[in-house]
């Protein structure tokens, strides 16, 4: 058995990596893993072919998520699958999945300019954000007045909106493997190593549902979710493919066995 | 039944001729033709419902895609198919597409390090161009290291192929269904507005412009030939494209829409 694993090469040498981990446990299972990191390659497209079993989708790169398609064209299986990490990657499909899936999110719009929002600030700030593979908050901005809006800029024809609510305490990540849900508290932007690691924390009922309903918008196993919480009502801010898994008990463990459940089927 | 257009603010703000001609035709037909430009308007994604029969994706903004790819999810029926037009948007994923399934299409590689195509170019000149985009936007012809140490440094990955030598003009293919025209023109980044010479085509190339429609899962789209000595070379393909110097296109595109309403036509995408 053979599982490719589509990272960066950075990343994947950091000590205390997740996935550095993950790779170890699966080798010691038996499993053969090959590192591709396609920052660093020259791939001849009709060349590339399905040949492991499974690959893994780790980083979010526009060369990786390419190298990824190919990869789907030429029949491979992948974690997240292609089609559906583009849809996930962009926040205007992904936000109609997600309200059909009744997962709770600020109110949503978008448009091709800026201006077009205006009217919106009558009701309150709201948060433009990149509608494509925003990471990490880049990008994001909070506006509050019409000269604050004509200055953000849209990204190739595409202004995405919401509604901005003032978060009651620090985010909410949550960490999904299969059907166990992890939260980590975190302050935004982190300023310390402390910030980064955050502080895990028990997931409320409701909390756990909203996360696994993201997970069944996109039929997905595998995924973050970002959620504040402003007068106590929740809401779903952001959702990642292929997160960090930082600070889970176990994660390591938990995804070299959620992966080789994966490829048994 | 109601068909919706999807189309694009166009450049100065004349409509296109072919779909006038062709909305006319399917009025004709009984058929509801109504069309909306997304850039134009602010959008609820929450409001986002079905409300035509049958939606037809002409624009090929990242807006309307979005778009497009919100009403796939709400199980529309769509001509071209979502998924189609959403896979061959990426020349990297077309390029796999088309070899594998035995179309002759360049050689191709991808890099985001421009330094790693030089070694190529001791077999043939290149042709480098940014994996998504069309209408020959971003194009670069390469024949020496100089050539490349000019492209800035990309921030996307490039699809770099081999630059196959041509009679000196582009063969545009448009297809509408199995039914396959060849425009001549002259390539050119300014020019792709300019209509060419309609013009005989081989059976060779009608056989491979069909086979690129069976393998994107493509009823209504088009094609760069370049008609080399070592025979035709699929260079770039998309969906739903303007049908310029084709004559009786507009009446060719209303019946083959009236026949994929009726079900005599189906699509598969490709995976």
């Amino acid at each position: 058995m053979k599982i490719g694993v589509i990272t960066k090469r950075e990343k994947a040498h950091k000590t205390g990596s997740v996935m550095r981990e993950t790779m170890g446990r699966l080798e010691s299972r038996g499993v053969a893993v090959e590192e591709i990191f396609p920052e660093d390659a020259r791939v001849e497209v009709a060349g590339v072919e399905a040949d492991c079993d499974l690959y893994l989708l780790k980083s979010g790169t526009e060369a990786a998520l390419s190298l990824a398609g190919v990869l789907h064209a030429a029949g491979a299986r992948i974690i997240n699958p292609y089609p559906t990490v583009v849809a996930m990657r962009d926040k205007i499909i992904s936000t109609k999945l997600l309200q059909d899936a009744n997962v709770p999110l600020p109110e949503t719009w978008f448009a091709s300019k800026p201006g077009q929002l205006a009217g919106l600030l009558k009701e309150g700030p709201i948060v433009v954000k990149p509608f494509w593979a925003a990471s990490q908050g880049r990008g994001v901005q909070i506006i509050r007045t019409e000269e604050e809006l004509s200055e953000a800029s849209g990204e190739d024809g595409v202004v995405f909106a919401q509604r901005y609510y003032q978060p009651d305490g620090r985010d909410h990540k949550l960490y999904v493997i299969g059907d166990r849900v992890f939260g980590v508290r975190r302050v935004w932007p982190p300023a310390t190593l402390e910030d980064k690691l955050g502080e895990p924390f028990d997931v409320p009922e409701g909390m756990r549902e909203t996360a696994l309903g993201c997970g069944r918008a996109f039929g997905v196993g595998l995924y973050g979710v970002d959620l504040i919480t402003s007068d106590g009502k929740p809401y779903v801010v952001d959702i990642n493919t292929f997160p960090g898994f930082k600070g889970v008990p176990n994660a390591s463990e938990l995804l070299a066995d959620y992966v080789l459940s994966s490829i048994e089927g | 039944m109601k068909l919706h257009f999807m189309i694009v603010r166009r450049v100065p703000p004349v409509p296109s001729p072919v779909l006038v001609e062709c909305y006319e035709i399917l009025r004709g037909r009984g058929y509801t033709v109504t069309e909306d430009i997304a850039e134009e308007v602010i959008q609820r994604s929450d409001l986002a419902k079905i409300d035509a029969d049958i939606y037809l994706l002409k624009s090929h903004t990242e807006l309307s895609l979005a778009l497009a790819g919100v009403l796939f999810t709400q199980g529309a029926n769509m001509l071209n198919p979502y998924q189609s037009c959403s896979l061959i948007q990426s020349k990297i994923i077309t390029s796999k597409l088309l070899r594998q399934a035995g179309v002759p299409a360049p050689d191709s590689w991808v890099t985001g390090d421009l330094s790693m195509a030089k070694s190529l170019l001791e077999k043939h000149p290149l042709i480098i161009k940014p994996h998504m985009g069309h209408r020959g936007a971003g194009v670069h012809l390469c024949k020496t290291p100089e050539d490349i140490d000019k492209i800035p440094p990309p921030e996307t990955p490039m699809i770099i192929q081999e630059a196959i030598p041509g009679p000196g003009e582009d063969l545009k293919i448009y297809c509408v269904g199995d039914q396959v025209q060849g425009v001549r023109k002259q390539f050119s980044e300014s020019s792709f507005s300019v209509a060419g010479r309609h013009g005989e085509i081989t059976d060779e190339i009608r056989k491979i412009s069909q086979r690129v429609g069976e393998v994107c899962g493509l009823g209504l789209y088009g094609l760069d030939i370049i008609e080399s000595d070592r025979g035709p070379y699929v260079v770039d393909v998309n969906y739903f494209p303007g049908y310029k110097g084709v004559p009786n296109a507009a009446g060719m595109i209303a019946d083959y829409i009236d026949d994929y309403a009726r079900g005599k036509v189906t699509l598969t995408p490709p995976v």
